[in-house]
């Protein structure tokens, strides 16, 4: 439609809204036009249709290529040219004197200067950026930010899910582990141990076990010899030890008769480096201690009771002992060993001492429960770890008073603590929560590297292998959990072993120094407390000031008595009657 | 007179819009043939010549235009139409045109706008 079509039209006010006047007209004929055969038969109904149709995709065609370049390869004969022919150019005189001739030339002076800016501004820019240069070669690459981790490798479940008592580590190359269960309960009400079969298990294979030894009572305590890879010690439940050889047969070869060996459980069991490897001792919580030749066992080559407070004669016999916990040897001092028992104390034993201090050499009040573990730094033998109760602490041998270092406080009581084997800094924790702490002490001085839960049910044991890459740690289900460090974890660094020597010295120094300012205060007091003794103003002693007392008191209530008679006499006489 | 003239003015006057009507088909549609696809330009063309030209007669009506083209191939049609309106003022026209191949049937309603 235009846009310009349009009526305009005027209308008067008044004659807007008229009236409508319509009325109905019936249906009326517009057109008609009739059917008609003839056009009607000039067409008709096409069938079939023939039609064309295509639904392809629509595409197109190009293409492009790189150019081809062609390379050849080909060599260049330098000869020098340019000079003018009536030169010969090897005698050096004719080319100096065409040069000089050159150089008289006006021109080439104003050439030379022309091409100066250029050329300087190139060789700068040369000067500027030395490209085959090495940067950053002075400055020392850093260390890598070290990173802990551990990591739960495999776990060797004991299909009767007893506690276990014991690991060992075989000394071999293809290290396996020697474990023992066993409940360590008191038998209450029923036995609670029932299956006495200890187990070694290869870490390859964690479905069965490499294979089985079985002693005549519970084994409490395992240990290997550093020889003679098949040979395995066990302490057992009665107080008796026993050899295993696991080549030959599943029953122990040899064991120590009852009544000479101990009397209550087997609770330290240790190798003594000696030439041939055949010596060991144990430990029991009836207090004594015995040492035992491997070729002979039917009996003790040597017995030490432990007794802290009273000497031994051999008349007491067993009255004064301590019970032993722990026990621990170190290559360094073939003569002495560590004892912890299970009053809290930690005994530092000298074997060859003469009279009883002297073998007692070194006591130290470790903890509140008994001392579950004590060992000493691999690395530096005169400080030693303790555990026990909830804590872990870090003795001297020197400082009898107080541990060097306080560790912190474990949320559940601690079963075992460990050094690092390679590992100078580092010893690792667990504690019956279930959770493996590993610290380090130059490090984080209050609170473990890595925490890693390894089990829902309480930690009993933990050992590393020798090497320190793998942990062995065991809980009250019978599970025997393998852990690996990251490297980082088992070797020390650098400068670890000189720190941690000054960082143990300065804390032993510390601890020297407040020992014997104590110790003075003590004197001092003890003299101040004896001076009253010697001087001549009269003796304050004990029955003098009774005396005084009962007089003074005396007197008061008299008094007293003096003001109640002046009051009205219906008391008078009960009082009166109370005189003394 | 005036008067008269008025009224004639303003009646609806038959003859003068056939006449109208007739010759825009003969202009447009003229002697093709019946081609379905060009059926709609054709009817555009008429419609639109058409309506002008009733426009501008300048009369105060609406107007209404119905065309239907057939092909003429025999078939019968028949168209018709009640009103319900002002007898006096509205009226109507149609126009039938035919060639050899087609019909033209153009309607056309002229209803007064009121005055």
């Amino acid at each position: 439609m235009e846009p310009g079509l349009n009526y305009l039209y005027v209308k008067i006010r008044k004659d807007f809204g008229q009236q409508v006047r319509f009325c109905e007209v019936p249906a009326v004929m517009l057109d008609s036009i009739d059917p008609n055969k003839l056009d009607q038969k000039q067409y008709c109904l096409r069938n079939p249709t023939s039609n064309e149709s295509q639904t392809v995709i629509k595409l197109s065609e190009h293409y492009v290529n790189t150019k081809k370049i062609v390379l050849r390869d080909q060599g260049v004969n330098h000869v020098e040219g340019g000079w003018p022919k009536d030169i010969n150019f090897q005698d050096e005189e004719a080319t100096s004197r065409h040069r000089r001739r050159f150089e008289r030339d006006d021109s080439y002076v104003s050439a030379i200067l022309n091409s100066y800016d250029g050329l300087k501004h190139l060789i700068e820019q040369n000067n500027a950026i030395e490209m085959y240069n090495m940067y950053f070669k002075e400055i020392n690459s850093e260390e890598p930010v070290e990173k802990y981790f551990v990591r739960k490798s495999i776990v060797f479940n004991d299909p009767d899910e007893r506690p276990i008592a014991s690991i060992g580590w075989t000394h071999e190359d293809d290290s396996k582990i020697v474990v023992a269960y066993c409940n360590k309960n008191y038998p209450v009400n029923r036995p609670v141990n029932k299956n006495a079969t200890c187990s070694i298990w290869a870490i390859e294979n964690s479905a069965e076990t490499y294979t089985d030894f079985i002693p005549p009572s519970f084994c409490w305590k395992v240990a290997c010899s550093p020889s003679n890879s098949s040979e395995i010690i066990g302490g057992l439940q009665n107080g008796s030890v026993c050899i295993f050889d696991i080549r030959a047969k599943k029953e122990p070869i040899a064991i120590s008769p009852i009544h000479l060996a101990h009397r209550d459980p087997v609770t330290a069991l240790l190798y003594i480096h000696s030439r041939l490897n055949n010596e060991f001792f144990s430990g029991s919580s009836d207090g004594q201690c015995m040492w035992w030749d491997i070729r002979n066992i039917s009996r003790p080559t040597d017995n030490l009771v432990m007794s802290i407070h009273a000497p031994s004669s051999p008349d007491d016999g067993l009255k004064y002992t301590e019970g032993i916990s722990a026990l621990q040897f170190d290559r360094t001092f073939t003569t002495k060993f560590l004892c912890g028992t299970d009053t809290g104390y930690v005994i530092n034993v000298n074997r060859k001492g003469k009279n009883h201090a002297e073998v007692m050499s070194a006591i130290f009040s470790a903890h509140k429960g008994s001392v579950k573990s004590v060992e000493r730094n691999p690395f530096i033998p005169k400080f030693f770890i303790t555990c026990g109760d909830w804590t872990t602490n870090i003795w001297s041998d020197d400082i009898q008073s107080s541990p060097i270092i306080f560790g912190t406080s474990h949320p559940k009581q601690i079963s075992d603590v460990a050094w690092c084997p390679q590992r100078v800094s580092s010893y690792m924790s667990i504690c019956r929560d279930g959770i493996f702490r590993y610290w380090d002490l130059l490090r984080k001085y209050y609170e473990p590297i890595v925490v890693l839960p390894v089990s829902k049910y309480p930690l009993l044991y933990i050992r590393p292998n020798e090497e320190g890459k793998f942990v062995a740690i065991g809980d009250t289900k019978g599970s025997l959990n393998l852990i690996t460090l990251s490297d980082n974890m088992v070797y020390s660094g650098d400068r670890d072993r000189n720190l941690i020597v000054q960082h143990f010295d300065r804390e032993a120094r510390k601890e020297h120094i407040l020992e014997t300012r104590v110790r003075e205060i003590r004197l001092k007091l003890k003299l101040e407390a004896h001076v009253p003794v010697d001087s001549t103003l009269g003796k304050v002693d004990d029955e003098t000031l009774i005396h005084n007392a009962e007089d003074e008191y005396r007197k008061v209530v008299g008094e007293e008595f003096k003001q109640f008679e002046t009051v009205p006499t219906t008391r008078g006489k009960s009082l009166k009657t109370v005189k003394h | 007179m005036a008067q008269d003239e008025d009224e004639e003015d303003l009646s609806f006057n038959v003859e003068e819009v056939q006449n109208i009507v007739r010759d825009n088909i003969e202009f447009c549609l003229g002697g093709n043939t019946y081609s379905h696809s060009r059926v709609p330009q054709w009817i555009t063309v008429i419609t639109e010549k058409t309506l002008t030209r009733l426009n501008k007669l300048n009369k105060p009506f609406k107007y209404i235009m119905r065309i239907t083209v057939t092909q003429k191939n025999g078939s019968g049609l028949h168209t018709a139409a009640a009103y319900f309106w002002d007898i006096a003022t509205d009226g109507t026209c149609t126009v039938r045109w035919e060639n050899k191949y087609m019909y033209c049937i153009i309607n056309i309603w002229a209803l007064s706008l009121q005055m």
